[in-house]
């Protein structure tokens, strides 16, 4: 009688599995650690640094190999090389340790580069350099998923930030200027009034024009408004991105 | 000596003729605070026993732990000198204000100002370490500020205990000190000689050198509490050798010996072969080392009772007894040669009154006030006379800000006081200057009691508020509380009198006495003290002035640039507001640092060396900001920008390289764009005149209007062109372009931006000239190319904003749109109507990707922010600098030797990102021999394309296919879009096969 005993030895510890299901099979390929996303973005260019073995499995940690004929049902082809590419490309796998720390400090840090641009401080109506945006966003539990884009979760984060009054923020408004023709203006005038944050200037002679800041979310309804109303005569010129002193 | 009350120094403030300003000046840790020590305890501030070790002046803790003195401070001392003129006793009390400043090479400023407050100086030499780098610079100070100085050649203990030098041996080293000394002094002569135009009048070198026998040159050991000047010796040999006394001084020094038999003096040619001490050597030092011998290395009680009896001086035999040899040797010296008198005399004789001082040295600080020539001829000739008579014109300098917490002040006190007792002591005041005496030791009773107070309860901690004082002189005139006075800011000029002028009230006068203050009513002209509440109008210096024209005498002071760069944050992101406040305190305090707000919010600190950083970063801690404070590297801004190599163009001769097609993902519309480099020239002359840019580009919308831009002003006065100039600049520019730029003058009138910011140096051309009208005048739906413009001109500021390489601004690219289509037979064409709002979006994606990739098809390049940077060197260490300068990755433009001294300066460029840290090193690997200035001097491109990898077979046989040499501008960039966030091409794992296996 075989007697199993315990092993003091843990199996397949370098080893990432892709796992691909097509054509009612499961088809797996083993690859290193923390190589695939890499592949998968193209900076890692050797097949060799990402595959372990190279050769198809239906099950890897069994070691079993996908038959010939499996793989011609279920791609076509029985060109391993073709395979393991295709694998690679749509398979599915878990992110490595590392891969996702990279992932997730880059998007951290993309978000906090995002925050830094749209925000300012109301009093100086300065900036903020992004190490204090860091502290503050971590003062306040803010955390990033991966799964939502930079952007979204930057304003996610000024929303977070200015709930939990951690420091004084708003969002820098964008200085945009407007030109419209008289009679239209003044049908305008109010509804412009009304969107945009504060009025800089105004000048109303043969044509009506202002200048205004504007909260960015305001700005394409202000843009719309102008050349829906106006029938494209109108104009709407963004003069600066943001209102802070640089 | 009874502790001095502090009204007799009031009183005293008003004789002219006996009050002496003076500072002590040298290289770290030659002994200027110890000396301070035994001239306090003459006055009985501290115990004499303590003098020497106890450092009063040094009372930051950041002073005490570290044993330097890092801020000036001052005290008012007494002194009564009773000379024996013609068998009469005549009794002079003199006012000494005394002021101590640092000595380490980053407060520098503090000596300066230090300086300028004073008449004269002493200037400290270690005796063994003779004339180290600061003690150079302290000269030079003074000289500068042509203030008399007196050479203090201290330590001498350290010749006779620590080096075991013999009195002979002792004697040369002296000589030699003395004779370094007047090198240094007189390389600034000879400097001076060389300044001088052919006709101005040459200075003779007379008395600036330094002689013992002209009481210029005291010996000392602060330490042991002793001094002497020649002339003591000579007075107390003056009968024992029948010489006359002024004689005897001046054989006292140098190769003079005594011939024992004649008792005439001998000179060394006659000599005839005998050995005989120099005079110096067996009158002055021997005994000082019988002294030492009997009391400290070999102790002999008997020898000691023998020179206490030829001295005539008495010791107790407590003394004698005591086991700590240097009980005994201070009790001896004390009343043999006592350091505070040796100083003091010196100081009374040599150093002359404000009276004297001012006569000489007014006419010379005024003329190098601005618009000398403007200023009221009375405050001339009352600064001249130094008359402090109420009629005359009050002129007072304020050198510095200094934070006192407000527990030290007096007034403060007062406030414990309940109010009707404040009004009762203020109309008291207001009566007499005998009443406000009371009213100080009604203060003092209070202060004892507050202090009971403190101990027992910590809750007064709040109140610990800081007040800026102004560490000020007089000049003429008397001020007093209440008075209103004139500030002068320092950027003040008689010429615009209204400007950097405001009017102010004095609200309190201090004399200092080193931490306390004690309140004052009145200063008369000449002396040094304290003003308060002038915190918000004066920043760092000012003048002060009971006439509205008066001079500026701020402008004169030389101050270093600061050096080292960081950037402040709060630990905690919501004390930010606290941080600004604490940094304009600062500001205000230290006249040698600057504060800045850089364009990313960043606030930036200028300090002038690393200890002085230190300092400041305790200062903002503990007294102005009272937070936690983060220091970082500040972050450095980038350039990006292309170029055309020669190899590109041979490569790609007929493909037009930068020239990209694309189409909207709607259909239906093209867009073809060309993006090609500008050359150094044009992108000169785009930077140099963005207000003109400004201007012009205003006119690109249809109706000529003022647009407001930016609200930014341009700090540099910049030339203004018409718009007709600035394009006929442009176009010869461009002509002189030899490819296809030069082309492109001919489309000058299809420019329709500049960019980033719309004023930067890239330019937007449109050929296809469709988007000239901007606005249309149909009523039509269907789109057409203008429409667009708006949203092609924004794609265009968004790229340059943020560049392709690491999303810094782009600079020389000029984008052409050569195609513009909307067609009308395709499908989408339904949806292309200006209705459609996912046009402009998809506009400006197109238009950045397109012009991302056309700037990428040239060879990209970096541009580093650059520092120039000057540095002064001596010969010796000129090599080091130059290893410190390449190690930085910078590079040497320009060397010459400064005439008549021997400095080189060296001028160099340095990348900012590689500066962190160098100025600091720079003073190390050269021991403080160079001192390097950076001021900002713009982008310079890095010639490295940041994505080259090898690729000709020679270069991979050379660098193999990783590219071994590492590629810096790939570097830097990839640490910007690290910092950034942006997608960085670098592999997590190197080895996949190498990982770690195991768990952990």
């Amino acid at each position: 009688m075989v007697i199993s005993q315990p092993v003091g030895q843990i199996r397949l510890t370098n080893v990432s599995v892709v796992k691909y299901k097509k054509g009612g099979k499961r088809f797996e390929v083993a690859c290193y650690k923390n190589k695939v996303t890499e592949w998968r973005n193209k900076i890692e260019t050797d097949l060799d640094e990402v595959l372990q073995i190279h050769n198809v499995f239906n099950n890897v940690s069994k070691g079993h190999v996908a038959s010939r004929q499996d793989l011609k049902k279920a791609f076509g082809t029985d060109d391993i090389d073709k395979i393991i590419l295709e694998i690679l490309q749509k398979g599915d796998f878990q992110v490595g340790e590392k891969e996702r720390h990279h992932q997730m400090s880059s998007t951290y840090r993309d978000i906090v580069s995002h925050v830094t641009a749209m925000c300012m401080d109301p009093n100086s109506k300065r900036p903020y350099p992004a190490s204090i945006i860091e502290k503050a966003l971590s003062d306040c539990g803010f955390s990033v998923s991966t799964s939502k884009t930079a952007k979204s979760q930057a304003l996610e984060a000024i929303k977070k930030l200015q709930e939990k009054n951690e420091i004084p923020i708003v969002r820098a408004r964008m200085r945009i200027r407007i030109v419209v023709d008289v009679k239209q203006g003044k049908a305008l005038r109010e509804r412009l009034r009304s969107l945009a944050d504060e009025i800089e200037e105004e000048n109303i002679d043969d044509e009506y024009e202002c200048i205004a800041l504007v909260i960015p979310g305001n700005y394409k309804l202000i843009d719309e408004l102008v050349r829906n109303e106006t029938k494209n005569r109108g104009m709407v010129q963004v003069l600066d991105m943001s209102e802070a002193r640089t | 000596m009874p502790v001095i009350p502090p009204e007799k120094l009031v009183s005293l403030q008003k004789n002219q003729e006996n009050i002496r300003n003076f500072t002590l000046l040298a290289h770290v840790d030659h002994g200027k605070t110890t000396l301070a020590d035994s001239l306090l305890a003459s006055n009985g501030i501290i115990s004499s026993k303590l003098a020497g070790t106890v450092r009063f002046l040094d009372f930051r803790e950041d002073e005490i732990t570290r044993g330097i003195t890092m801020k000036s401070s001052a005290i008012s001392l007494f002194f009564k000198v009773i000379s024996q003129n013609d068998e009469k006793r005549v009794e002079k009390d003199y006012l000494i204000n005394l002021i101590d400043s640092p000595g380490h090479v980053d407060f520098s400023s503090e000596v300066s100002s230090a300086s300028r407050l004073c008449d004269g100086a002493f200037v400290l030499v270690d005796a063994v370490e003779g004339v180290c780098s600061q003690t150079i610079t302290v000269l030079r100070q003074a000289w500068i500020d042509r203030i008399k100085v007196i050479l203090v050649i201290n330590k001498m203990d350290r010749l006779i205990t620590e080096l075991k030098l013999s009195p002979i041996e002792a004697h040369y080293h002296l000589l030699r000190l003395v004779e370094q000394v007047n090198a240094v002094i007189g390389t600034f002569y000879t400097g001076e000689l060389m300044q001088l135009a052919d006709n101005d009048e040459v200075i003779s070198d007379e008395g600036i050198y330094f002689a013992p026998e002209q009481g210029n040159v005291v010996f000392a050991s602060a330490y042991d509490g002793w001094a002497f000047c020649l002339d003591q010796f000579s007075e107390f040999y003056e009968k024992k050798l029948g010489l006359k006394q002024k004689a005897l001084t001046k054989c006292l020094w140098g190769d003079y010996y005594l011939d024992p038999k004649t008792k005439r003096v001998l000179q060394p040619k006659h000599l005839q072969g005998r050995r005989l001490k120099p005079m110096f050597v067996q009158f002055v030092l021997e005994n000082l080392w019988a002294v030492y011998e009997s009391a400290v290395s070999n102790r002999n009680l008997e020898n000691i009772e023998k020179i206490i009896k030829a001295l005539n001086i008495k010791v107790l035999p407590r003394d004698i007894k005591s086991k700590d040899p240097r009980n005994l040797l201070l009790a001896i010296f004390q009343q043999w040669l006592p350091l505070s008198t040796a100083i003091l005399l010196t100081a009374i004789r040599e150093i002359p009154s404000p009276i004297n001082a001012q006569a000489n040295r007014a006419r010379k600080v005024l003329s190098s006030t601005p618009h000398y020539e403007m200023i009221d001829p009375d405050i001339t000739l009352a600064m001249e006379s130094c008359d402090a008579s109420k009629e005359q014109p009050v002129l007072v300098y304020i050198s510095k800000m200094v934070a006192f917490s407000e527990r030290d002040l007096p007034n403060h006190r007062r406030k414990q006081l309940s109010a009707e007792e404040m009004k009762l002591i203020r109309s008291k005041l207001s009566e007499s200057i005998e009443s406000g005496i009371n009213t100080i030791s009604i203060e003092e009773n209070v202060s004892s009691t507050n202090s009971d107070n403190l101990e027992g309860s910590t809750t007064d901690m709040d109140d610990d508020k800081d007040i800026l004082i102004g560490f000020a002189r007089i000049y003429s005139g008397t001020i007093s509380v209440g008075q209103e006075v004139y500030v002068y800011g320092p950027k003040y000029d008689p010429v615009n009198p209204e400007k950097h002028i405001t009017k102010v009230t004095v609200e309190s006068l201090y004399l200092m006495m080193g931490q306390e203050l004690v309140y004052l009513e009145t200063v008369p002209a000449g002396n040094v003290f304290a003003i308060g509440g002038l915190a918000g109008t004066v920043l760092r210096t000012a003048t002060l002035c009971s006439s509205p024209n008066g001079p500026n005498l701020v402008g004169v002071t030389q101050q270093m640039e600061p050096i080292v760069r960081v950037a402040l944050e709060p630990v905690r992101p919501f004390e930010m507001n606290k941080l600004v406040t604490g940094l304009d305190m600062l500001n205000q305090a230290d006249p040698c640092v600057q504060i800045a707000v850089e364009e990313n919010g960043e606030h930036v600190i200028m300090c002038a060396g690393e200890i002085h950083l230190e300092r400041c970063l305790k200062d903002l801690r503990e007294r102005f900001a009272k937070i936690e404070i983060q220091a970082s590297q500040p972050l450095v801004p980038y350039r990006e920008t292309t170029i055309a190599t020669p190899d590109l163009l041979a490569k790609n001769k007929e493909l037009s390289i930068g020239f990209v097609t694309a189409t909207l993902p709607v259909g239906g519309v093209t867009i073809g764009i060309t993006v090609t480099p500008l050359s150094g020239s044009v992108v000169d002359f785009l930077l140099k005149h963005s207000k003109t840019i400004e201007n012009v580009s205003s006119n690109f919308s249809k109706k000529n209007r003022n647009v407001v831009v930016s609200e930014s002003l341009t700090k540099s006065m910049e030339e203004v062109l018409t718009p007709e100039k600035f394009y006929e600049r442009l176009s010869k520019l461009l002509e002189e372009e030899n490819s296809d730029l030069g082309e492109l003058k001919n489309h000058l009138d299809s420019i329709i931006a500049f960019g980033p910011k719309r004023v930067g140096p890239n330019i937007l051309f449109d050929k296809t000239k469709k988007m000239r009208d901007f606005r249309r005048q149909s009523d039509e739906t269907k789109l057409i190319p203008s429409d667009l413009s708006e949203y092609v001109v924004t794609a265009f500021q968004l790229i340059t904003h943020q560049g392709p390489l690491c999303a810094e601004p782009v600079q020389g690219i000029c984008v052409s749109i050569d195609q513009f289509d909307i067609s009308d037979d395709s499908e989408d064409s339904k949806l292309l109507t200006i209705n459609n709002p996912q046009i402009p979006g998809q506009v400006i994606s197109v238009v950045k990707e397109s012009i991302r990739h056309g700037f990428l098809g040239w060879s990209p390049r970096l541009m580093l922010a650059m520092y120039s940077c000057d540095v002064q060197a001596t010969s010796e260490v000129l090599g080091r600098v130059y290893g410190v300068v390449s190690k930085r990755r910078g590079r040497v433009i320009d060397e010459e030797m400064k005439e008549g001294t021997p400095f080189f300066i060296v001028k160099a460029l340095i990348p900012v990102v590689e500066s962190f840290g160098f100025a600091v090193e720079i003073l190390k690997r050269t021991s403080g021999a160079a001192y390097p200035q950076l001021i900002f001097h713009g982008f310079e491109m890095l010639d490295e394309n940041p994505f080259w990898v090898p690729t000709t077979e020679e270069e991979l046989e050379d660098l193999g296919e990783l590219a071994d040499r590492e590629n810096i501008a790939k570097r830097y960039m990839l640490n910007v879009r690290k910092r950034k966030g942006l997608l960085v091409e670098q592999k997590i794992v190197e080895k996949a096969e190498k990982q770690r296996t195991l768990k952990h």
